[in-house]
């Protein structure tokens, strides 16, 4: 499969194009020679092998894919090689604060925008993944539709929404609905 | 403005797809605004909590993947696939290999005085460089000159650490690179191993580099590595179990069978350790 054929199935609907595009992705030798390399470059790892690096930085780098972050301007094995070191950089850092507890005030803004879920505690993702369960379907299809980068002309069109302004507002109340499910403003607390 | 109103422009702003100067208009804005910033934090909180949802959808994606190539499709047992026959052709199997092995075995074993690697004899496992073909000096009186003897002909590394140092500082840029390469050996020569790792890394990481280095020591990837870890070893003597899962890793994956044996060698080492 070339670079344009994998993102091309990725971003496809259709689920089974996509899992066969992230079974290659995931089976490729190339790209986990290149993640043996980069993390045996890594010395300071201690507790993750290059195994934890190469499924964190296949996970990332399809969810780039989906929400339209990879542009094309060099190939996907060297946009994989980047990802690959950052995860290092995740891991090595996560290893020197597992003591650390993780506030969500502290978390600079700039961190917010590039999420590593690897910094997240499990607690919190718990949190998380139960506040996104209790969404109605269609709020968890439109949120993770914006996530993916469509815009919302694009996403009323999808789901039959009568215009862009409807969809906006349905997103709204969404976000406000997984919000209180978060815990509302006590989340911060 | 109702900031409800604004959500799709703080949903630009945390997907990075506003323009430059727009994102820094918002960013001026949301310093002057707690309420705005507020806001900005509580949406980028419930993006990771949709972004959470679409990971862990991959991650179970990657799991089925993982799980279908594990799955052996159920076909019918023949004979010498039954455990029975395994065990009875593993038994001739041995007993074959210990007829041919039992000439050999009766042999005397050689005396046990082949050199064994001690901990600072890790030093044995290093290839030094090899000087011929390096024609850079050009005057006895070149410093760079006196820093290759030094590491050449006298084994004199402190010498050889500060003739590189000096070029490196005040030489020519076509000599600069080998100076530092010649440091990292230097370095570790003198079991100043971090310093060495640092050097051999910073050559992995850079193919520019490494391309610039005389072809005679310069290209070899694998050696670097190598290098990089016996650094490693010196430098964690406390942390065996490290270094064996770096040695391990680097078997698996170097290309180089010399590089590989000596690699088995050093995990010998470590396992009688």
């Amino acid at each position: 499969m070339t670079d344009a054929q994998i993102i091309d199935a990725i971003v496809n609907q259709d689920e089974m194009v996509e899992k066969e595009a992230i079974a290659f992705l995931y089976k490729n030798e190339h790209y986990r020679t290149i993640t043996q390399k980069i993390a045996r470059n890594h010395r300071a790892l201690r507790l993750y092998t290059w195994e934890d690096v190469y499924n964190e930085s296949i996970i990332q780098l399809i969810k780039s894919i989906k929400k339209g972050n990879f542009k094309g301007d060099r190939s996907l094995l060297d946009y994989f090689k980047g990802i690959c070191r950052n995860i290092c950089s995740e891991f090595y850092r996560k290893e020197n604060k597992d003591q650390q507890r993780l506030d969500p005030k502290d978390i600079p803004t700039e961190d917010l925008r590039t999420p590593f879920s690897i910094a997240l505690e499990e607690d919190l993702k718990r949190i998380m993944r139960e506040a996104f369960a209790k969404l109605s379907k269609r709020c968890q299809e439109i949120l993770t539709l914006r996530m993916k980068g469509f815009s919302m002309r694009e996403i009323a069109k999808m789901l039959g929404l009568s215009n862009e302004r409807t969809a906006i507002t349905y997103a709204a109340r969404c976000r406000y609905q997984l919000r209180d499910f978060l815990g509302g403003t006590d989340f911060f607390k | 403005m109702d900031l409800k109103e604004r959500h799709d422009e703080i949903d630009a702003y945390l997907q990075r797809q506003m323009t430059p100067e727009t994102e820094a208009a918002f960013e001026q804005e949301m310093a002057g605004n707690p309420d705005l910033e507020k806001e900005v934090r509580l949406m980028a909180w419930t993006n990771m909590t949709v972004d959470l949802a679409m990971e862990d959808d991959i991650r179970q994606t990657i799991e089925e993947v993982r799980n279908e190539e594990t799955v052996v499709s159920p076909e019918p047992i023949l004979f010498w696939q039954q455990s029975w026959f395994r065990w009875a052709a593993a038994a001739v199997l041995i007993g074959i290999v210990i007829i041919v092995a039992l000439p050999y075995l009766r042999q005397p074993t050689p005396p046990p005085d082949e050199p064994t690697i001690t901990r600072p004899q890790a030093l044995n496992l290093i290839d030094l460089p090899s000087r011929e073909g390096t024609l850079n000096d050009v005057a006895p009186e070149d410093v760079m000159k006196q820093a290759k003897d030094a590491f050449f002909e006298d084994e004199d590394y402190a010498k050889a650490e500060a003739g590189f140092k000096t070029v490196i500082a005040e030489g020519a840029d076509a000599v600069k690179l080998e100076a530092k390469y010649l440091l990292g050996y230097a370095y570790f020569m003198q079991k100043k191993f971090q310093p060495a790792m640092e050097i051999f890394d910073s050559f992995i990481d850079d193919p520019e580099a490494r391309a610039g280095l005389p072809e005679r020591y310069g290209q070899n990837l694998e050696k670097l590595h190598w290098d990089g870890i016996l650094a490693f070893y010196g430098a964690h003597e406390d942390d065996p179990k490290k270094v064996r899962t770096l040695v391990e890793e680097f078997i698996q994956t170097t290309s180089e069978n010399y590089y590989r044996n000596k690699a088995n060698q050093l995990l010998e080492k470590l396992a009688k350790d």
